[in-house]
């Protein structure tokens, strides 16, 4: 009695199961007085509803089966939904590849000219004379560096 | 037919082979959903859902496997799932209760104890004892069953019987004593 008082003891104390299925294993499934602390199928059956005393009112099928339709219609329009997705997921896709391709088209083009020049980017601006009051005048360009902007100085010859 | 073969046949499409199916579990689903969650009306929700989820999910079957474990199986999830809604309309029942002055004309009662549901103190078990208690009384499954339809090993599942059969017991005794 004592030992089942202290095996009762450690079950209590430590609620880990892989410890109380040690201590069921080893001692309360052999021992009389620990297994007469428990409640025995029959007694524990007498308080449960058993599979005679249930009387169901009308059977479940016609329920089940409601439920079987709109889950069939449930699934089907998730179907739907998913491939109408997929189609979404195509056209944006192409959409992209598309605009991918125009883009290396247009690219590639400009970098053929530039290739067709040389290299070089071409003369724009060329001035031959300028007269200021009816007399020649010394002209400065200026161009800051990576820009198109041009100064144009202009001063009267002395 | 044998219920391998009514299994077959539902798979292949004949949904009236599943009724004979549903025949054949009902009572037995239905007890242990009563034993589980003390109410007919839950119980009846819980048993729809599982044979729903049954046989939508038939393919995923096992035919080497026990079709009865399998169902309990899904049938014990529903009713937890069923207990856990529950749960969160009585915090919701008690949250109005506690805002409003006005004293309540009922509250919802886990066991109304009507005909046919299992004793009151079965609720002095937490459900998955209920489940396991209920298995080994009703259905004489082994550790190993009870393991296989609660998805635990078994020596979890012998644990939480064990756990089941102690409470009970002093359950048992301290309502004779008080007699």
């Amino acid at each position: 009695m004592l030992r089942c008082r202290l095996i009762n003891l450690f079950y209590t104390i430590l609620p880990l199961k892989i410890w109380r299925y040690f201590l069921i294993r080893g001692h309360i499934e052999r021992c009389p007085f620990c297994q007469a602390e428990l409640a025995s199928r029959e007694a524990a059956k007498s308080l449960m509803t058993t599979e005679n005393e249930v009387s169901l009112d009308a059977s479940l099928w016609p329920q089940v089966k409601a439920g079987l339709v709109s889950a069939r219609s449930d699934r089907a329009r998730e179907t739907r939904l998913s491939a109408q997705k997929r189609w979404r997921w195509a056209a944006g896709a192409a959409g992209l590849l598309i605009v991918g391709l125009a883009s290396f088209w247009l690219l590639r083009g400009y970098r053929i000219q530039d290739m067709a020049n040389g290299g070089k980017v071409p003369d724009r601006f060329r001035i031959n004379y300028i007269n200021v009051e009816d007399k020649p005048a010394h002209a400065y360009l200026y161009q800051p560096s990576e820009s198109d902007l041009i100064i144009v100085w202009v001063q009267k010859s002395p | 037919m044998e219920e391998k073969q009514l299994i077959r046949s539902c798979l292949q499409g004949n949904e009236e082979d599943f009724k004979k199916i549903m025949d054949m579990y009902s009572p037995k689903a239905m007890a242990m959903a009563v034993n589980i969650l003390g109410n007919r009306d839950d119980a009846e929700d819980a048993c729809q859902d599982a044979f729903l989820h049954a046989y939508l999910n038939l393919a995923r079957f096992d035919q080497e496997r026990n079709f009865k474990n399998w169902l309990y199986s899904i049938l014990y999830r529903r009713c937890l799932d069923q207990l856990r809604r529950r749960r969160r309309v009585f915090v919701l029942f008690q949250k109005l209760q506690r805002e409003s002055s006005a004293p309540p004309s009922s509250k919802p009662d886990p066991c109304p104890g009507e005909d046919g549901l299992p004793s009151q103190l079965l609720h002095l078990l937490k459900p998955k004892e209920r489940t396991v208690l209920c298995l080994w009384a009703n259905e004489g499954y082994t550790s190993q069953e009870i393991a296989e339809v609660l998805r635990c090993s078994a020596s979890t599942a012998r644990v939480h019987l064990f756990q089941a059969r102690r409470k009970i017991k002093k359950a048992l005794e301290k309502r004779d004593a008080s007699l």
